[in-house]
């Protein structure tokens, strides 16, 4: 199968985004039109089941709350399972614009690369979140760069396009919560490569973010020791990619 | 320890174990996990009702009321049982995770056929 007929799958975790996701949605199919879209409905309490329903978007219904990571890992449990060979994992929230996924794929195809984040931090333009949350992401970046001497700008970046190599990595682990900055260490101790795209990100306009300021402690403490687990299980076991 | 308290500690001890039988007959508790307790009853029978034992130990660890190192005995097991219990649920976590998943996908799956079917 030549890489341009390849068959990409938008993977957008949904949990009470009544107020964007119609919007996202249509978004993608305006701007990525050769890209098939799976919503993942993460039991919702709000309208977001109905207007997935209603819009005729392809959606799962996960029969329980899983949280963001169980979310996402359906989704490549289902590009796994059908076949794509290139999964990208967008925010149902609006944050992420479907303009940039022809970028990343080019970027992807012409490095051959495992996976391509969309990051807020190359080019500095566009939604640059709060100045305590950025410092965060600093630290990542340059905690990942100590564990794997690798710099990633935007480890914490939700807009991701992945290779079929790392969508059957993720559909056999990937993380329950806080996933993304783990994630990142677990693939570049494996030895899969990772490049990024510069992105403009808008600020949220519904909903909440899933890291307040009273989780912010524990969000920092556990994806920190997530990704020192993460690097040394690497190392333990040959950092041999799959 | 007097014999009286001994004797206290010997009867609750075989009620327990008593008890936690009658769980695993009527099939509530698995053996399995019932198994850490019978082990924990035992250890414990035998020390109270072996004073030299309990005396020996005693001496060994520098405890010097023998009640104490009981206490001392059953708080090292049951945070035993607590990291047991830990790796139970973290496993049935991802068991449940996989299976919210695959039910998710496979109700996907069906309504796309459904749909298919009604158009024919």
């Amino acid at each position: 199968m030549s890489t341009d007929k390849a068959r990409g799958l938008v993977i957008i975790p949904a949990y009470n985004e009544e107020g964007a996701i119609v919007d996202t949605v249509k978004n993608i199919k305006e701007n990525a039109p050769t890209f098939d879209i799976i919503v993942i409905n993460d039991c919702s309490t709000d309208g977001t089941k109905d207007l997935l329903e209603k819009n005729d978007i392809d959606h799962i219904n996960l029969p329980m709350n899983l949280g963001i990571g169980g979310a996402v890992q359906t989704g490549y449990i289902y590009a796994e399972e059908n076949w794509y060979d290139i999964a990208v994992q967008m925010d149902g929230d609006g944050q992420h614009d479907a303009a940039y996924l022809d970028e990343m794929l080019n970027r992807m195809k012409k490095e051959n690369a495992d996976m391509v984040i969309g990051s807020r931090f190359i080019e500095n333009e566009g939604f640059q979140s709060s100045g305590l949350r950025r410092a965060g992401i600093g630290f990542f970046t340059r905690w990942i760069r100590m564990l794997t001497h690798q710099t990633v700008t935007d480890p914490t970046s939700g807009m991701r396009m992945v290779n079929r190599r790392v969508i059957e990595f993720f559909a056999e682990y990937y993380p329950k919560d806080y996933p993304e900055p783990e994630t990142v260490v677990s693939l570049l101790k494996h030895g899969y490569s990772i490049t990024e795209v510069p992105v403009q990100m808008l600020a949220r306009t519904t909903g909440e973010s899933s890291i307040s300021m009273r989780k912010s402690v524990y969000y920092m403490l556990k994806v920190s020791i997530a990704c020192l687990i993460a690097s040394w299980s690497a190392d333990l076991s040959g950092g041999k990619r799959k | 320890m007097n014999l009286r308290l001994q004797l206290v500690v010997a009867v609750v001890i075989i009620l327990a174990m008593i008890y936690i039988t009658n769980k695993v007959r009527k099939k509530q508790v698995e053996l399995k996990y019932a198994l850490l307790w019978y082990a924990l009853g035992l250890i414990y029978l035998l020390f109270d009702l072996i004073p030299p034992l309990q005396t020996g130990i005693c001496q060994l660890l520098g405890i010097t009321v023998p009640i104490n190192m009981l206490i001392f005995l059953a708080i090292g097991l049951i945070l035993l049982i607590i990291f047991q219990q830990m790796m139970i649920v973290s496993k049935q976590a991802k068991t449940i995770t996989r299976l919210t998943q695959e039910i998710g996908i496979l109700n996907e799956e069906l309504m796309k056929t459904r749909e298919k079917d009604e158009v024919r």
